[in-house]
Formats: C-alpha cells, structure tokens, sequence
C-alpha cells in the first residue's frame, strides 16, 4: 500500500477500539481461533526445518551406506535401516524436502499462472472467456496421474528432475485454480465498488490491482494452500508408480515404493514415510482451513 | 433437452480433435518408441529396425502420423503397438475392469458422503461433527497406494490369521475364473472390495465437506424456516427439503472429479495388481507405446466427458430452474 | 374484536452467540395479542422485532437461547419439544417471511407446497384433495388461473405472487394468528397494495388476528388496530395507532415519526433525523437504551432503565422517565435540526441556479434476449430504456421515479457512461459527451459523479476511508500531498473528520454513504446521480443523509438527479419529477404538479399506493389497486405498454378509444395538464 497513511486527527476518543489495519488484525484472531490450524502451523514448520536445515545436521547422509543392515528403529537409527543400510531417518528428511520443494512449486506455478488465466477470462468475457474455459475444460477431462505419468516419465531423468515433475504436475492442476479464480472474477466485477471506480474513469490496471485482487487474494491464497497438500500426494503417487523423482533421487513416495515389500519384515520401512506423507498433507489442509476461517468471506463454513 | 445434448456433443467434437492432437504431440515427443529396440545388445539389424520404424510410421512427418491415427480410429483401427498387441481389443477387456472399480467406489463414496455430511450438518460442532470432520481431513491427506498396500496387509493378516482367505488381495478375478453367473459375480464382486474401499475413502472426504456444507446452508434457508412454519415434522423437513435441495450440487461435483477418480483407479490397481486400465497405462508409457497411450486417454476421456453430460443432465432433471435448452 | 388475549408473551429474552460475547437481541419482552386485532410490531433493522416474533414459536436458529413465556390460549409455548410445536405451528400459528424469492422451495411446485401445508395437519386427507384444497386457497389470495399455475415451480412467479402463495400456505388450516414478518418490504409500492390486499383476506377468511411486524410506518398506519414500536430489544412505546402516532410518548417514537419524508406533506419541512446508531446488544448500556441519541437524557436515563408505564390514555404505554414532558413536545422541538454540514475550501457552482448543465436526449438501451434451439441466437430484444430526455439544472433536484423494471437505473449508468446507449446523446454543459469507454467516463468524471445505493457494496472493504475518498483523485492524475489534504477535508465536511483510517466494516450504514457522498464529490462535480442513496439506511438514518444531501446542494449549487422507488422521499427532496414505466417517462413536471394533480393514470396509482404515516388519512384515502404486475419482455411491443394494467383502459374506455392505445406509443407531450403527460386520455 503506497497510498498516504492513515493519521489520527479529530478527537482522540472518536475512533473505538479497533485501530487501522484492523481487518487483518482480525484475520490472525480468527486463524488462531482455529486450534487445530495453529497446531498444524507449528507442526509444518517444524517439519520444514527439519527436512531443510536436520537434514545437513544429521550424522548420516541419505546416499551413504551405514555398516547398519536391516536394523529397527534404534537411538542410533531412528527410523531404522534398509536392507543395504541406508539410514531411513535421513532419507525420509531427504525424501520430505524434496516432496515439499515439489509441492511447493507445484502450488506456486499453478497458483499464479492459474490465477492470471482466470482473471482474464473473467474479467475480458466473451469469445475470449469462452475460448480459454474451453482449454480449461480440456485439461481436466484427461486423468492428471496419466498425462503426468507420459510427460514426467520419459522426461525428467538426472539432477533436476524433481523440478520437472514439479513443472509437470502444475501443469496439470493450474486449471482448478483457473476456473476458482474465474468464478471469483465475474462477481466481484459485478461489485458496485467497481462499478464506482470506473465511474471515476478507472483503467482495468487499476481495477484488477486495487479492487478485485485485493478483495480475490484470500480465497486465492487458501486453494494455493490446499494445492500444496494435493501436490504433495500427486507426486507421492506419481512417484510411486516410478514416474516421478528418480533414483539416487529420493522423494517419500518413492520410498514408499522401495519398501512396500518389506511391510512384514521391516515395517518401519514403510511406516515412516508413509506417515510423514500424512502428516505434511494433514498439517497443510489443517492450515488452509483456518486460512479459510481468516480471510475467505466468500465461505461460510466457520466454526464458533 | 435434446438440442442441448446435440449441442453439447457437437461441442464435444473440436475438444477431442484438439486434444488429442496435443497429446499425441506430446507422447511423440516424450520418448523414442524404438529407444528399447535400438539399445538392445547384441544390437538388432538395421533391416529389422527400418521395418519397425516403418510399421510405427515413424518415418512420417507427425501430422501426417495423427492424421492417419484419427482416421484410423473412426475406422475401428487403433493404431500399431510397439510390443505387437492389438490396443483396440486389449483395451476392450480392461476398460470394464477399472470402470467397474471407479463406478463402484463412486456410488460408495456418493453415499458415504451423503450420511457423514448430513449427521455432520445436523449434528454441526458435536463430537461426532468434529470426529467425521477430522476423519474427513484425514481421508484428504491420505496416499491412496500407502492406504492400499496397508490394507491389503491387513487383509493378508487377516486371512492369515483365519486360516482362510476371507479377502481377496490380489487380481480383478480369481484365474482360472470360477463356472457358472452366481460364482462369477461373487468372485468379482470379493475382488472389488479392498480396492473400492481405497478409492471411496480417498474420494468420499471432499464430497461429504460439500455436502455438509450444503446442508447447512439449505437448513438456515428462508424455505426450510418456511416448511417448519408450516408444521412439518423434523424429519419432512430434513429428507424432503433439506437433503433433496442439498443434493443437486452434488451431482455436477461428483462429475467434475470423475477424471481424479480414474487416477486413483490407476493407483489403487497397482497394489492390488489388477489386469485394468491402470496396468496397461503403465506398461504403454514405459515401452513409449504412442498408439497405446492414445488409445487409453482417449476411452478414458469420452468416459469422463460422458459422465459428465449425465450429471449435467440429472442436474436439469433434478432442478426445475434449469431449463436445458 | 374482543378483549380476550389469543398469545400472551410475558418477558421473553433471546440472546445469540456473537463475536464478541452474547447478544442480547430481544431483553425481556412482554406484549399480548387480542381475538382478531392486527398488532402492529415497528422498529429499526436490529430492534428485535422480528426475533422476538419467532422466537414465539420456536424458529429461531439453533444457537438462540429463549427464556420468559409465551402462552397461546393459556398453554405454555416455552419449553415444549420440537414434536409439540409442531403441530402449532401452522395450525395455530401461522407466519409469512419478508423475502418471498427464497421463501418456497424451489424444486416443488407452489402447489405441492400449499398442498403440504394441507396434509401436515391433516394426515386423513388424501393427495388429490389436498391438491384441490390447494388450488382453492391459490384462487383466493389471487394467483389467476389457480388451477393451471398450481403445478408451476416457484422460479415461474414473479415475487408478488410468490408472497401470494405463502400467504395461502398460511391459510390452510385456519390459524388463529398470523404473524407477517416484512411481508412487502421487498415488493414494489403496487404489488405491496396487492400483498396487503391478499393478507387482509386470509384475515377474514380465518378470523384470525395478526401480528404485523414491519419497519414502514405507513403501512402501520393503515393496517394495525394497535402498534409496538422496540428499540435495541426493548418494548419502549406501546398503544393503539392513534395514540402512538398521535400522541408520541417516548422520544424514540417522535424521532421515528418525525425523521419520515411525508408524501402528503410541506416538503419544505426539514426531517428530524435521530443523531448516532442503536447500541450494540453485546454489551447494552445500564440505563435507557436510548439515553445516547436522546437530546432529552438526563443523568437519571443513563443511570436508570425505565419502566413501562401508563401515559394518559388507557393501553398506551411508553417506557422513558419523561414521557409527560416529551408528549408537550413536537419532534422539532425534541430533536433540533442542525446543519451537519462543514464546508471549508469549498467553493460554490460558478453559473447560475437553473442552468442546465447536463441533457440527454432521446436515450436508448436494448438488451439483447437470447432463445433456445441449436443456435441461441438473439430472438428479441428488451427496451430498458426508450427515448428518454432530460436535464439537470444547477441548484435543483430532478427526481426520477418508477418501479423495479423501470429502467431509471439504466438512465444512471447511461448518464455516468457505464453503459452504452443504443441511440441518443449526453450533453454536458451544451457539448456533446464522448459517448462510451473509458475516455468518456474520464471526460465525465469531473462533471457528474454517482452515489450508489448500496454504502457497504460500493466501498471496497479493503480500503480504509482515506483511501475511499482519495481513490477518484488518484485515477485521475492527482498529486498524493493535494490527494491527502482534499481527502480529509472532505471527510470532515461530511462529519467524519476522526475516522480517516476506518475500513468500512467499522462504520455503521449512514456513515458509509457518507463516505460514498464525499468521495463523490472528490473530483468537484456540477452534478450528481444518486441512485437510491437511502433506499438500504434505517428511516433515522434516511432522513439524516437526506438532510445532508440538501445542505450540500445548498452550499455547493449541485444539480442532482435523485433516482428512488419511494415516492415519499422523492416528494421531500425534488423539484422538479419524471415518473417512468417500462422504459419511459411517462409523465414529468414541477414536483407539486405531479404529485398534487397526477395526469397519468400510472402515476395516480402509484401515489394512490403508497401508504401515509397517519391513520386517519391514510384510512380515509382513496386507494387504487393495480392489477397485474409489470411485464418483462413478454409485454405489448405496441402501443401504450401500461394498457395491460391500465384502470381507464380496462374499465371507462370505449372500444374506439381502446384502438388508439393499442395503435400508438404516447408521446410525452403537453395536454392540457399544465405538465407533458405520455397518456392518450389524462385525466
């Protein structure tokens, strides 16, 4: 906001108790009403640090055989290791950044480019509309696990291909947030707020950056936020069918994988990252939900 | 009625032109069909691969190559296979396999989310809310392929511990399949089971918040106030006004994530190893089999594409402001 | 009507979970309801009244906690289950809501819904004779051609009707009250006429008596046999209509009176608004709710709750420590009115009062209507608006009125250029406008600028007041220092200097349209279009823009174009008035022209519906009620669009002269009236 700042003037007892700003003080009071969502906030963060700074702080490097075979979950090994002695703890760190970085990407790229195409569709109508929600439309007709499973699987292969799986799969999810937006666009741009500002003579710049983004970005932050979560399991899953991230790569998912067979025998194996994939996704939802509660006006499943 | 479904199949018409011409771009260039052929040690004679590369018409330009894959398939020809299978034929017998599963695990989940999202709306900000709330939440950040393989060995377990084998885990149907109709829909109906159980749980969560939310929203309505002034029962008012109201939504939700469905199916087929859709979908992209994977994303996608014209149909059936004209 | 109470409410509380702690949205309410009598229940949005009203039998949201008794014939409605209440509710107690586009179930049929009311009461009864006892009641609240429409979805009725038929389900099992929550507020002034009408019938029909719960004064006036006016969750003045109206005794009940534009009134009066807004009923205050708004409040009010007592006449009272002395007074002299009006810098009009400055002439706007079939192309088009001219002047308020359907909407955006004619021009000050886009807004920016109906909706709420008022400065290329310095003292002349870093959430409805007054005067008007600006405020708060809008107009030598439905409104602030119908002016002139001497049968029916603040005149009045509704597009596409509810063409024309209107569109021309009239027979 570059726009002047707001200034006390006039008497002092005038202005009651919610001071300037108050609309996202109020944001924050409604998300940590949401005890749950303020529980999975620490709990994500927490996991984030863990996987990002524990990862290059722990005694075992995810690529570095432990003279350790097969042994359970230990003090020395927490989640135990795999039959050729990998330490499972730091790869399932390994595995969580990588899973959370792809999220993360998926969720920001389809986030944005979802957003512009639906903005503009919305807000330009017509031919233009119709044309762009046709594409939409056909994007989503094909299973998103199918079409990422020809692309990322012949594609992404050496060093960066967590980047591409990420890139793959936002091009897959980019049109749900494309329709949302959309749907958001036509009515706010039917807002009488709107309709003043172009009685001012108005440009669409200004519209679309002053009137409707602000007023669009809470709904549009909780679906990027809900994306993450999905994300999350599409490239567990994509790389659980072996078309995501590659071997000496390692993602949750393709640690699942790996050790599906040893359920029986060492099933710490498999528990664990199956289980941080649960748990990432659970805390990730949990927080869109309060950010639901907080900043989507356009919902009205809030709870007392 | 029926100028809306001609119009919406003619619609339909440059949709399928245009994307499948893309994505038969894009599974073009993927990957060389031939790449397997070519590494093969000893390596293969030039003759041999210039018949291949002729027989997978990769010696056409790429336009030409769809062109003839369209054509192909208005005729009934489905394209060559790299591994020599007939795609239209083997596709055929898979197709009833995974939409068996996906229509299966649809109605369950359908009605899943109907009783959990109206004791949800009903009972709101009870202990039982909360439960099916959280039960919900963790229904949505679930792997379907973790919750398959840890039900399947719970399933082993059980089986193991009975001493029978009371869950079938592995395949659509018991090979040699069992004489005879009765047994024969018993069998599939016992291999369905653990594998539509995955798949509603995994779809059930968003439907059954929908649904919730939607109740809700039609039990503070001005018309549900009305039906109590009227002095209709608790239950007139939540069966027939409330939950019918409620529903019509529903119909055009469950359509849009049909497409979801069907990925989960691939999944889900996977760990219980079924001879569907999903297996053959892999086995096409790891050989590069183009015609293959054109093959299957185009039956899958008429199916979504249908489906979704019934919901939209429904809807108009189901709702009197909507005129289908 | 008897003496004997039917329902007997006695200290009845209901508290609602809020924000901020509960809500105490209805404190300790006692009233009763005689055989047959209408009760009139009158109040501003957030007194209680209708909450009170459905707490009686039990329709309240879950969450509300009801205490104190509601007796119905002696029997105790508190405290009873769900299954008890029932079977009252509908039998015995009836009710219509105020919103009748949501009040049906929109997949059944309205019959089926009448119907259902029918069998829950009677479950012997079978399907086909509920359904014929359906159509029946259908007929007699007036859905023409019953049986045929019975079958008919509630999306196929217009809202009229729709009320209709929710005043039919509460006929069907012959309640002994009927409570009517708003029941016209959101209909047009000539079908309130006919929803009143129909509502008058199911009370004779079933004997039964009313509680009529509404916030418009005049409808009181002409229905009740006694009125309850609430503020703030409290019963502060009850009595018979004559009393209350007459003779006011507590200072809430002048304000309301006083702060009412009168359609049969001097315009020139000033309206006494009540200044400040209700308490807020999460923390209410410890002693008179209305101590802080009142100018009579002494340090007893602010200390001690009143009671209700009796004042002067038998049944009537009022609940205020001073009500003796309030009943000597006229609202003038409780409520001086003051100019709230602080203009500094502002300079006035540099032309004359009565130079035209905008004109339009012959405008034109048609929407395209789409069909069905392969194509869906355009099969007709619909005229909001055809050939419409008309000037606004320095210095005068021309008052635009109509119906919804009008088109007078329409004429606003067309005017600001938000919309493009399809034919016609805008001059400004003599020069043709640039027709559309953005350039033409631009251009039209700095003479003419609108204030919308809706405060809340035309403020972003993301922005704070500052921002609000600045933002037409900033578009147009104002330097941010002058943007600033312009912001806060058009704040301040508005009354809101304290509040510039206020987001809209925080200001109460009368404030908001305050904000939109001054943003709209940012970029230094000549002229302003005011689409219902008070249309969605409170009548204290209506009357307290209005007064400011006059001062403003007074100080600057604005020309305003006044757009509103209400009739009463338009006569206070106007001077001169064009009347439209679908999509025409269909008479035009000085205000007491048209409203003393209305040439135009529409026009004299419009005013004929409107309800007066005054039981003995309203009830003395002459009211005509129009039939039918106003077409959409299906309407004639011939000739005079108003024939199809035409009293003079439906009932005193000969065939002869019935052809000229069928043949020929009116012309807005003089005919003897003293004022252009679009009729082929004024009278």
């Amino acid at each position: 906001m570059d726009i002047l700042a707001p200034v006390p003037t006039g008497a002092p007892g005038e202005v009651k108790q919610e001071a300037p700003g108050a609309p996202y003080r109020l944001m924050v009071r409604r998300f940590l009403r949401h005890r749950l969502a303020t529980v999975s906030l620490v709990v994500f963060t927490c996991l984030v640090l863990l996987a990002f700074v524990g990862g290059s702080l722990w005694h075992y490097s995810y690529d570095v055989f432990t003279p350790d075979n097969s042994v359970p979950p230990s003090l020395e090994h927490p989640f135990g290791t795999d039959a050729t002695g990998y330490d499972l703890f730091a790869q399932v760190l390994r595995g969580t950044q990588r899973s959370i970085e792809i999220a993360l990407l998926v969720a920001g790229v389809s986030g944005a480019f979802g957003s512009v195409w639906g903005a503009v569709a919305g807000l330009y109508g017509g031919r233009i509309d119709t044309v762009m929600m046709r594409i939409v439309d056909l994007v989503l007709i094909f299973p998103a696990i199918a079409v990422a499973a020809v692309l990322a699987g012949n594609v992404a292969h050496g060093e960066q291909s967590w980047a591409l799986v990420g890139l793959v799969l936002a091009a897959l999810t980019w049109p749900y947030v494309a329709r949302l937006v959309r749907g958001l666009v036509l009515s706010l741009r039917e807002r009488e707020y709107v309709a003043a500002a172009r009685s001012f003579g108005a440009s669409i710049p200004h519209i679309i950056f002053r009137h409707i983004l602000p007023n669009a970005m809470g709904t549009i932050i909780v679906t990027v936020t809900v994306n993450v979560a999905v994300a999350i399991l599409a490239e567990t899953a994509l790389s659980f069918i072996g078309f995501g991230v590659q071997p000496p790569d390692t993602s949750l998912g393709l640690l699942v994988s790996q050790n599906q067979t040893a359920i029986t025998t060492r099933p710490w194996l498999f528990y664990f990252p199956g289980l941080f994939i649960v748990l990432i996704a659970l805390s990730v939802n949990f927080i869109g939900d309060g950010l639901r509660d907080a900043l989507d006006t356009t919902q009205s499943g809030r709870r007392a | 009625m029926f100028a809306y479904i001609v119009r919406r199949l003619l619609h339909t018409v440059p949709v399928v032109i245009v994307g499948s011409f893309a994505t038969f771009l894009m599974v073009s260039a993927a990957g060389d069909p031939l790449g397997d052929l070519k590494a093969k040690q000893p390596p293969v004679s030039p003759a041999v691969l210039a018949a291949e590369t002729h027989r997978l018409r990769l010696d056409e330009p790429l336009h030409l190559r769809y062109w003839h894959w369209l054509s192909g398939i208005v005729r009934g020809d489905w394209g060559p296979s790299v591994s020599r299978i007939d795609i239209g034929h083997e596709i055929g017998q898979r197709v009833l396999v995974s939409v068996r599963l996906v229509a299966f695990a649809m109605i369950v989940a359908v009605l899943l989310a109907l009783v959990v999202g109206l004791v949800s709306a009903v009972r709101r900000y009870s202990v039982i809310d909360y439960g099916f709330t959280f039960l919900g939440f963790l229904m949505l950040s679930m792997p379907a392929f973790w919750l398959a393989i840890l039900l399947k060995q719970q399933a082993i377990d059980v089986n193991d511990a009975v001493g029978v084998s009371l869950f079938y885990t592995v395949g659509d149907s018991s090979i040699p399949a069992p004489t005879g109709f009765a047994d024969t829909v018993r069998d599939v109906l016992g291999h369905l089971v653990l594998p539509t159980i995955v798949l509603a749980m995994t779809a059930f969560a968003p439907w059954s918040r929908y649904v919730r939310s939607s109740i809700i929203e039609v039990l503070q309505s001005d018309y549900v106030r009305l039906a109590r002034a009227k002095g209709l029962g608790r239950r007139t008012v939540l069966v027939r006004h409330a939950l019918r109201t409620a529903l019509i939504p529903l119909t055009t939700v469950v359509g849009l994530d049909l497409a979801v469905l069907f990925s989960g199916a691939v999944v889900t087929e996977t760990v219980f190893q079924w001879r569907g859709m999903g297996s053959f979908l892999l086995t096409a992209v790891r050989e590069r089999d183009v015609y293959a994977v054109m093959g299957w994303l185009l039956v899958v996608s008429l199916i979504v594409i249908l489906f979704n014209l019934i919901a939209d149909l429904l809807y108009a059936v189901l709702d009197p402001r909507i005129r289908l004209a | 009507m008897s003496e004997e109470e039917i329902l007997r409410v006695e200290d009845l509380s209901v508290r609602f979970p809020g924000e901020n702690g509960p809500v105490q949205a209805v404190r300790g309410v006692s009233w009763g309801l005689r055989e047959g009598e209408v009760l009139g229940i009158v109040g501003e949005s957030g007194s209680g009244k209708s909450t009170g009203a459905l707490a009686t039998i039990g329709l309240l949201p879950p969450g509300a906690e009801v205490s104190g008794s509601v007796r119905f014939r002696g029997r105790e409605l508190t405290g009873l289950p769900e299954r008890e209440l029932s079977r009252v509710r509908g039998a015995s107690v009836a009710i219509v809501f105020q919103d009748p586009l949501s009040s049906l179930n929109p997949v059944y049929s309205v019959g089926y819904q009448v119907a259902e009311a029918v069998r829950a009461h009677d479950p012997e009864i079978s399907k086909a004779d509920a359904f014929a006892r359906a159509v029946e009641l259908l007929d007699l609240v007036g859905i023409p051609d019953a049986a045929a429409r019975a079958g008919d979805y509630p999306h196929e009725f217009s809202g009229g009707m729709r009320q209709r038929v929710v005043i039919a389900i509460t006929m069907a099992n012959n309640p002994d009250v009927i409570i009517a929550d708003e029941p016209t507020t959101a209909l047009d002034v000539t079908i309130q006429a006919q929803v009143l009408a129909a509502l008058r019938t199911a009370r004779e029909k079933t004997g039964a008596a009313a509680v009529l719960i509404t916030h418009d004064l005049g409808v009181v006036a002409g229905q009740a046999d006694r009125v309850m006016v609430m503020y703030a969750g409290k019963v502060v003045e009850l009595g018979t209509v004559e009393d209350v109206f007459y003779r006011p005794s507590m200072p809430y009940t002048v304000g309301l009176l006083g702060s009412l534009p009168r359609l049969d009134a001097d315009a020139g009066a000033r309206l006494t608004p009540i200044a400040g807004t209700p308490p807020a009923l999460d923390r209410p205050p410890a002693g008179c709710a209305f101590a802080a708004r009142c100018p009579l409040a002494r340090d007893v009010c602010r200390e001690r709750e009143p009671e209700l007592a009796q004042v002067g006449e038998e049944g009537h009272v009022a609940a205020c420590h001073f009500s003796a002395e309030v009943r000597e007074r006229s609202a003038e002299e409780v409520f001086v009115p003051v100019s709230s009006v602080r203009l500094a810098g502002h300079e006035a009009q540099d032309v004359p009062p009565g130079t035209p400055l905008v004109t339009a002439e012959g405008l034109v706007k048609d929407y395209p209507v789409r069909g069905g079939g392969l194509l869906r192309g355009p099969v007709a088009v619909r005229h909001a608006v055809a050939e419409v001219s008309l000037e606004l002047a320095a210095g005068r308020t021309l008052g635009l009125v109509g119906e919804s359907g009008s088109g007078k909407s329409t004429i606003g955006k067309l005017l600001m250029a938000l919309e493009e004619p399809t034919a016609g021009t805008v001059l400004l000050g003599g020069a043709p406008a640039v027709t559309g886009g953005r350039r033409g807004r631009r251009g039209r920016a700095r003479e003419l600028q609108m204030v919308f109906q809706d405060p809340m909706g035309s403020l972003n709420p993301r922005m704070n007041a500052l921002d609000l008022i600045a933002e037409p400065l900033r578009v147009n290329g104002v330097g941010r220092r002058e943007r600033r310095e312009r912001s806060l003292e058009l704040l301040a002349s508005v009354g809101l200097g304290g509040y510039a870093g206020r987001y809209p959430h925080e200001f109460s409805g009368g404030q908001r349209q305050r904000i939109g007054i001054a943003r709209s005067l940012a970029l230094r008007p000549r002229a302003l279009i005011l689409d219902e600006p008070v249309s969605s405020l409170d009548v204290s708060v209506q009357a307290d823009v209005i007064n400011l809008l006059r001062d403003l107009q007074d100080a600057l030598g604005l020309s305003y174009l006044f757009i509103a439905h209400d009739l009463s409104v338009v006569r206070h602030i106007s001077d001169r008035v064009a009347v439209m119908y679908l999509g025409r002016i269909v008479e035009t002139g000085e205000r007491d022209d048209v409203f003393d001497r209305p040439a135009h049968p529409y026009t004299r029916a419009l005013i004929s519906a409107v309800p007066v603040p005054d039981p003995r005149a309203e009830r003395a009045r002459e009211h005509t009620v129009l039939r039918g509704e106003i077409p959409g597009a299906s309407g004639p596409t011939t000739g005079c669009r108003f024939r199809g509810r035409c009293p003079v063409f439906l009932d005193r024309l000969g065939e002869a002269e019935r052809a000229v209107c069928r043949e020929r569109v009116p012309a807005l021309t003089e005919r003897g009236q003293g004022h252009p009239v679009a009729c082929h027979h004024p009278s």
